[in-house]
């Protein structure tokens, strides 16, 4: 059983890796139709960058990310804190509306999003797709930063009040640095969910408000030219790069 | 006073998700009781007409396509993330942080670009169907893709990581021991893992199979870019729904639906969940 | 931790002038909503040039997805390309902006021989713009001889390597040819025949496809397809191997038109656009480059002498082929996309 599983796991993985590969090597295939293979060439990552609409898709992506990702985390901060902090009904309900956005499936929070958007009859844009990824962040921080604010020992915080620190003291300067590697962690979570986010941000895109998934979707429904191979490396790098980045902070948090 | 400063941190995040999410969703479910005509503008009044739709025929087959692609889907995902989280729950605690890395990474890129490259994947004249038709396994014709069976292994390749979290979570606080004293008492390792590992694990199965469930049911890319015309799921119609027929209260019946296919099972889960624990108490 | 607050706010102030850049385009800009593969984008470099501006183009795959659009708050958008069938629906819902013919002097070009052909009357909410014939594109390399008939997709031998176009008209009205029918017709006989033939033909079919079925073909994914003429000379390009033609039942003609929304930001901008369009040069260049003919006159002498005589750009010069042109059906749309449910489930 022991070797057997060590075996699955090893396929498991090959299987992870295997679509990841072929993508990579066939952004170098010089034939412009996939399949079979013409020879080795770097011409599709130098189209890449002389194409002006993936840098207006990527530029904004990037907006959109940083700008929800940190809204969603100051919400999230402060409903991990009134969650844990306080027990009364109104928690009970704030805990109900933040766990279902998890529960629901990107196609139905796109609608309801698209659904509200319609009926106050704001035009579609950037700026509603901001807004739509600040919604589904929220509850993702809001779980990180409460799981490390549960660890917390409250026998820190009774020493700090009995030495006469005030209870905006504990916070500032206890209380937020031992959180701050969870709240970088959600903050970083939040960055790549909007980021990567496709179907919520397709029911509210508005004209000229593209974001590199739906860009993406979009050349592969219009014809796959390969550049999307060499695009999608690219972005398979700078995923690599920034889970690195959020385990390295993690893992000082589960070593304290 | 207390209240006061309570519902001061409360409200930022209860607002906006009250205003962003809970209104929303109710507008989306109201919907499902007005009517819309064929050009697309939904007739002011209620009707119980777009909810009758949810049992004709077509509402029905869609219906229980989805159910069975995601039951597969959930069980094979288990099933292949049980053994995994195994392993990765016996390497030595250095190793299983790589191990856990390696299996993240991938989750974390691009979705949307790791199913454009099932495509390339499973082309028909790609490489994949080379070797299959080389061990004479599959014949020329057969599609590997745009099908039931494309649909069901890009989902499955998309949702087993979030199975082998809880599962991996579970396993690394297991205590081993067990298996040592079984063996003692005569048992194999094979006859503890089923009598003694696995109902240990159950709670943490069943979240694993919701992890699953979910995102599947919703799925709505993966039949699009890899599904035929014959393997639209309930994401696929919903959208067409709103997107192409311009019928919303249609569009919000199916939504009504898909959220009864998830919620069912999950509250079913967590109230399955919460007596295991107090069997274990 | 202090460093990297430091860092995140630099990028946030960073970010801040662009950001308020998309929000708040400094630049006269024009929002374009068209098919995709339309337009050369050289041509629209030169435009932008000419008159000063930003030209942003987004693309939709459908006239449905276009309609949806518009009706769900996806305005914004000033300039649309919707096929001839739906434009009156788009004026009954009071989208369009009548066209003020003082600003397109170029209308003079206009082919409205060709219009008067397929029995379509001057409308004053849009300026034509391009026509396209259907018919099956196929891999001259794989198949022994052109198809001659729509019932190509009924060949069990060609299993899981055809596809058909994903919208109800094109596909529905190939059946209602096929079988010697009307494609406009409303009787619902007829279309519920139609269906069942699509739905014969079906279990042959990869998808149904409007966009890849490009990529498709020239990699060989499939060996025939239900094609847009316009598309398939493009591929023509770069690919060799690749016929078309058209069947012998019959097949569908849509004219697609330049049509200004009410909610147009700059109508002058819009106007000269259209006109600069239907620049019987420029119109030429365009039908070069994306394998669409042009319903201008004149532009037909700047085109290259290949292309002026193309049996597959101008068919219906040729007495064997019949078209029709595809018109708009009211209410009896309603069993059409009922077929269209049937079909797609």
């Amino acid at each position: 059983m022991r070797l057997f599983s060590r075996w699955v796991f090893y396929a498991g993985f090959i299987f992870l890796y295997l679509p990841v590969v072929v993508l990579i090597v066939s952004s170098f295939n010089a034939s412009r139709f996939g399949g079979a293979w013409e020879g080795f060439s770097f011409s599709w990552y130098q189209r890449l960058f002389q194409e002006p609409t993936i840098w207006h898709a990527l530029v904004n992506s990037f907006v959109v990310a940083i700008y929800s990702s940190l809204l969603a985390t100051l919400l999230g901060l402060t409903a991990a804190l009134a969650l844990h902090k306080y027990s009364s009904r109104l928690q009970k309900l704030h805990l109900g509306l933040l766990i279902t956005p998890l529960i629901m499936p990107d196609i139905l929070m796109g609608i309801c999003l698209l659904f509200l958007f319609i009926s106050i009859a704001l035009k579609l844009s950037l700026f509603t797709v901001f807004l739509a990824h600040t919604t589904f962040c929220i509850s993702y921080v809001t779980m990180i930063i409460k799981t490390r604010l549960e660890t917390i020992e409250p026998t820190v915080l009774e020493a700090a009040r009995d030495l006469g620190a005030s209870s905006f003291t504990l916070f500032w300067k206890i209380v937020l640095p031992i959180l701050s590697p969870a709240i970088l962690a959600g903050w970083l979570l939040a960055f790549t969910l909007s980021f990567d986010d496709f179907v919520i941000t397709f029911f509210v895109v508005g004209p000229g408000a593209t974001t590199l998934p739906v860009y993406i979707y979009s050349m592969m429904k219009f014809g796959a030219p390969p550049m999307i191979n060499a695009l999608s490396s690219l972005i398979l790098l700078f995923t690599a790069i920034i889970t690195l980045i959020y385990y390295h902070i993690t893992e000082g948090e589960r070593a304290s | 006073m207390k209240r006061v400063k309570e519902w001061f941190l409360t409200f930022p995040s209860f607002g906006w998700l009250f205003f962003f999410f809970f209104i929303p969703a109710c507008i989306v479910y109201a919907f499902a009781f007005k009517r819309a005509d064929v050009t697309g503008t939904t007739l002011p009044g209620w009707s119980l007409d777009s909810i009758k739709t949810l049992f004709e025929k077509q509402s029905l087959i869609l219906a229980w396509r989805t159910i069975w692609l995601c039951g597969i889907t959930t069980l094979v995902s288990v099933c292949i993330a049980i053994p995994m989280s195994l392993h990765m729950a016996l390497s030595p605690p250095s190793r299983q942080q790589k191990l856990l890395l390696a299996i993240m990474i991938p989750l974390w890129s691009s979705f949307i670009v790791r199913i454009f490259a099932w495509k390339i994947v499973l082309h028909p004249e790609g490489f994949i169907k080379g070797i299959l038709l080389y061990f004479g396994l599959i014949e020329k014709s057969t599609p590997l893709l745009y099908n039931d069976l494309a649909i069901l292994i890009v989902m499955v390749y998309s949702y087993f990581p979030f199975a082998i979290l809880p599962l991996y979570s579970a396993a690394s606080k297991f205590d081993f021991h067990l298996f040592e004293a079984a063996m003692d008492l005569g048992a194999t390792w094979r006859r503890t893992f089923f009598t003694v590992y696995l109902p240990v694990m159950f709670p943490a199965i069943l979240t694993a199979s919701l992890m699953v469930l979910i995102p599947a049911a919703g799925a709505y890319v993966i039949p699009e870019v890899v599904g035929g015309s014959g393997s639209e799921m309930l994401g696929n119609t919903i959208a067409r729904r709103v997107l192409l027929d311009r019928n919303l209260p249609e569009a919000s019946a199916l939504s009504l639906l898909l959220s009864l296919l998830i919620f069912i099972p999950a509250i079913l889960i967590s109230r399955c969940r919460s007596s295991q624990i107090e069997g274990y108490r | 931790m202090k460093r990297l607050a430091i860092i995140l706010s630099f990028l946030v102030l960073l970010l801040m002038p662009i950001a308020l850049k998309q929000l708040f385009q400094l630049k006269k800009t024009l929002y374009i909503y068209m098919w995709s593969d339309y337009i050369k984008t050289d041509l629209i470099k030169e435009f932008e040039k000419k008159y000063d501006c930003l030209v942003i183009v987004d693309t939709y795959d459908s006239n449905e997805s276009l309609l949806t659009k518009l009706q769900l708050g996806g305005a914004g958008y000033d300039i649309i390309f919707p096929s001839n069938y739906f434009l009156s629906l788009m004026a009954e819902k009071n989208l369009l902006l009548p066209i003020q013919k003082e600003k397109i002097p170029n209308l003079k070009y206009i082919d409205t021989q060709l219009l008067e052909k397929f029995a379509l009357t001057p409308t004053r909410w849009a300026v034509p713009y391009m026509v396209s014939f259907s018919g099956i594109a196929w891999r001259t390399d794989r198949l022994e001889g052109a198809p001659t008939s729509w019932s190509l997709f009924g060949n069990p031998n060609l299993k899981g390597r055809m596809t058909m176009l994903n919208d109800p008209r094109e596909t529905i009205g190939a059946a209602l040819r096929f079988l010697g029918f009307s494609a406009n017709s409303t009787n619902p006989d007829e279309i519920e025949r139609a269906r069942d033939k699509v739905l014969e033909w079906k279990p042959n079919l990869a998808k149904l496809e409007s966009e890849q079925y490009k990529n498709g073909i020239a990699s060989a994914e499939y060996l025939a397809a239900h094609a847009y003429n316009g598309d398939t000379l493009q591929l023509t390009q770069d690919s060799p191997h690749i016929g078309f033609c058209y069947p012998k039942e019959g097949s569908l003609v849509s004219f697609d038109y330049a049509a200004i929304l009410n909610a147009c930001n700059d109508e002058d901008l819009a106007h000269a656009f259209i006109n600069f369009l239907h620049e019987p040069k420029v119109a030429a260049e365009n039908t070069s480059f994306t394998m669409y003919r042009c319903v201008n006159t004149k532009s037909r002498d700047y085109l290259p002498k290949k292309l002026q005589t193309s049996k597959i750009l101008f068919p219906e010069e040729d007495p064997e082929n019949s078209f029709e042109c595809i018109k708009p059906i009211g209410p009896a749309r309603r069993d059409y996309l009922r077929a269209w449910d049937a079909i797609k489930s």
